[in-house]
Formats: C-alpha cells, structure tokens, sequence
C-alpha cells in the first residue's frame, strides 16, 4: 500500500521539495556527556558501515529531488569519533555517485576535543566547513560541557581552536546560552572577538529530546537572555573587529529577501533529509531522528537498504506528520507577527515543547527569534529615529 | 515601493520591518555615495564577507535580495 497521496500531489511536491542538506549520523556517540544534551544514544559506540554510506549517496545524489548545490552534515554524535580514513573513503563515495554533478559541500559539527594536526590538514585538503560548539570561557564552557567523569573540555577544545586558527582554517561556533551564561556577556563577547570565528550562533538552551528542561523556560529568563542579547549587540556594534552574530545575519536576511516570508528549512519537507547510522530515513528536524522517539521509528520514513524518496514522500507516517507541520505552520502564519522572521518555526521544537506539530508559539521560538528581531528593530529604530510605541502613548 | 512614512502608528512587526527596510534601502544607497560606514553597512559589510551575499551596479553594491523587488525611483 504505497498511494497515500495521489501522483498528482506527488507532482507537485516533486516540482516543490529539493533536498539542501543531508544529515549523516556516522555514530551516536560522544566522547563529551554535556549536561543540556538531546542525544539519548551518546553512549552506543556504533558506526556506520560503508554499504550504507554507499546506499546513502545511491540514494541521494541521482535523484530527481537533489538541489545543484548541497551541503552534507556530518552530525549527531561527535564526528571526529571516526578515523579521517572514513571520511576519506565517505568523500570518495560521493564523487563516485555523484552523475548529475551536484555541488557538495561537507560540514561537520564537532567539539573541537579530537582536533589535531592530522585533522586540520584533512579539512583543508577536502574543503570541510569545520563548526565548534563552544560555549565561552572556561568557568562558563565548563559548567556544562564535561566529560563523563565530569571534567571540564575547555582546555582540549580551546587547544583544537588553536589548531585551526593557526591552519588557517575558517570556522563557525555555536554557543549554547544557559541561565548561568546569560550573565556573563561581556565576557563571552570579549572570548568569541579575541577567537574571530567566522560566524558566531547562540543556543539558548532547548527542551529537547533527552534534555526534558531548559534554564530559560521562565518568563523572567527570557528577560535575562534579552537583556544578554541587547548588550551583545550593543559590543558588536562598538567592536572594532566583531564577529558575524547569526541571528543579525539572519534577521537581515529576512529583511531583504525578495522570497520573504521563507519557510523554516526544518519544516520543509525533504530540504533536511536525515540518515541515522543504520541507514534510516527521516526529513523535518533532524532531532526527530535522533532523539527518543527513534525507540518507536515515529519518524522513521524508510532505510536506505530498500526504500526510494518516492518511498519516503508516499509512506503513510510522512504523509501524516507532513500534513500536521503543514497544519502548525500555516496556524503560525494566521496567528503570529514574527511569522516574516520564522518561517513557522521548528518542527522537533513544536513537539517536545507543546506536544504537537500543529501548534504555534514555544519557548524556543521567543528565545531564537522574538527576542532577537525585537532588540533589533528596536536598535534600528532608535538609529533612524522611528518609535512608533512612542507615537501610541504619547 | 512606496516609503512609510516615519512615526507612524501601525506597530505590527511587520509594519515596523517594512519602515527599516525602506530606511536601510536609502542608507545603503548613501553610504555607497559617501564611502562612510553606519550600523547598517557594518552588519551589510560582514553579510557580504560571510555569504557573498551582495552584488555591484552601476549605483552601488547592495544586498542581493534588494535588487529585485526595490524601485529605485523612490529613493534616488
């Protein structure tokens, strides 16, 4: 029983879904056990084998939904657990399948711990985009990002940073923002200016997956994290070597777009397509893939070793899930102000928080983009001189 | 594309967007005339440095989602 949506939906989403980027888990497992973590499996140690890698590229790079340019995320576990021998071999694949000539690009999200010389030499030989999860300086990396034995990484992914700096090799950091280190601004501007990563994002910290709560939850932390994103922008501005702020980045983006509003790549189906290390198949967040809900295979849409993206589009779970992004997405729209700067948010956001896909607003989407586009504009309109708040009461 | 006009009473944000936007369009234009950098080329200048993002005309250099959905006679 395949034809749950009709050839001619399948048409039209043909013509509609392109895949942009695909989430390759090489291994559940961490080498870090950080405390605000989503990922359940850190501890499994398996890998994936090159018959699935092979089956992955088969799958992907020849087929009619593949956009001519392409990123591969290598991510969902630490990356840098496998030997470059692997990776070499992955990007071997890829060329070997790649008929239609696709642009590929490899990225990978680390922790920077296992980065050494050999590494560094590796990302510069294939051209890897290298992200770091680093959360600041020490007191504030190390309150969270520990080993299992509960030591502090600073000092080993600082030592990887180092490396990169001194190869030359660009890289991004994404900071996770929690309770604590929404009161060290200051001090996370000064750490991130003094590393000049080419691109600096913040998390605040999310309830997802294995991570049940989240620090900022409260009303009154939403506050905190506005008044640490305020004073971050307001350093940013006064620097005289800033760092590129993703969420300014991205907010300006927005503002010029002639596509806008733009739909949340997450909630797209297809333009995240997602494989764990057994070859599943998943798209939307690539959290629903990973995290606790993979116990049950809820968003598990096929496996590489006998399912086709036609497959995937026509299987009876994506077209239910499909059809409740869809559902939460357009209630977004309907409802919500900021939809032009959030494209109707994250699907795994929507679920963990409220249970649903077919919901709205969660506190995710009040810390990731309300507070930011609010200080924004508001920073914006204080330079042109426009307060229109001002002109209603007075 | 018309120019809201300043102070308006609209406050949706996407009321507010549309009124920088039309703002940093003029901005964009004049800086590039003056050679001098403001909040908005600071962020534009990196924007470009990031992604490339940006593109040159005859007038200037402007991000290229401007380009096709901006009426330059209201603004130049």
């Amino acid at each position: 029983m395949k034809l749950y949506i009709s050839d001619v939906h399948l048409e039209k989403e043909t013509a509609r879904v392109k895949i942009d980027t695909v989430v390759i888990q090489p291994t559940p497992f961490c080498n870090l056990n950080c405390c605000y973590c989503y990922l359940p499996y850190r501890l499994n140690t398996k890998r994936i084998r090159t018959e699935v890698l092979t089956q992955i590229f088969q799958l992907v790079l020849p087929s009619r939904f593949v956009s001519r340019d392409i990123t591969i995320l290598w991510h969902a576990g630490e990356p840098l657990i496998l030997p470059i021998s692997f990776y070499r071999e992955a990007f071997e694949l890829q060329q070997r399948w790649n008929t239609q000539g696709v642009r590929i690009v490899n990225s990978l999200q680390t922790n920077a711990t296992l980065i050494n010389q050999a590494w560094c030499d590796f990302f510069k030989d294939y051209n890897v985009r290298v992200g770091v999860s680093l959360d600041g300086p020490e007191h504030i990396h190390n309150a969270n990002r520990v080993d299992r034995a509960g030591r502090g990484s600073f000092q080993s992914a600082l030592r990887g940073v180092e490396l990169l700096r001194e190869n030359e090799i660009e890289y991004g950091v994404i900071a996770v923002i929690t309770n604590e280190s929404v009161q060290y601004p200051d001090a996370i501007w000064q750490f991130f200016t003094e590393l000049q990563p080419a691109r600096l994002g913040f998390n605040p910290e999310e309830v997802t997956g294995a991570n049940l709560h989240s620090t900022l939850q409260t009303g009154a932390m939403i506050e905190r994290y506005r008044a640490f994103f305020s004073r971050i922008l307001t350093l940013s501005i006064e620097s005289e070597q800033p760092v590129i702020i993703r969420e300014v980045e991205n907010m300006f983006s927005a503002l010029f777009d002639s596509q806008s509003p733009r739909r949340f790549v997450t909630n797209v189906a297809l333009k995240y397509l997602n494989f764990d290390c057994n070859g599943n198949i998943s798209t939307f967040s690539p959290e629903l893939l990973s995290t606790g809900h993979q116990v049950d295979n809820a968003f598990v849409f096929g496996n590489v070793a006998h399912s086709s993206l036609d497959d995937v589009l026509m299987h009876p779970k994506f077209t239910e899930i499909n059809t409740q992004i869809e559902r939460g997405v357009e209630m977004c729209r309907e409802t919500c102000d900021y939809f032009l700067f959030c494209g109707g948010g994250c699907p795994s956001n929507k679920l963990f928080e409220n249970g649903t896909f077919s919901s709205t607003e969660t506190n995710a989407c009040r810390l990731h983009v309300k507070v930011p586009v609010d200080v924004l504009l508001g920073r914006l309109e204080e330079v042109y001189q426009v307060r229109p708040f001002s002109s209603l009461e007075g | 594309m018309e120019t809201p006009e300043v102070n308006q009473v609209d406050v949706s944000i996407a009321a507010r967007a549309s009124q920088i936007r039309s703002h940093i369009q003029r901005d964009i234009l004049v800086d590039d005339v003056r050679g001098e950098r403001t909040f908005v080329m600071h962020y534009l200048r990196r924007w470009e440095i990031f992604g490339g993002h940006t593109e040159s005309t005859e007038k200037g250099r402007y991000p290229t989602g401007v380009i096709p959905w901006m009426d330059w006679t209201d603004v130049w």
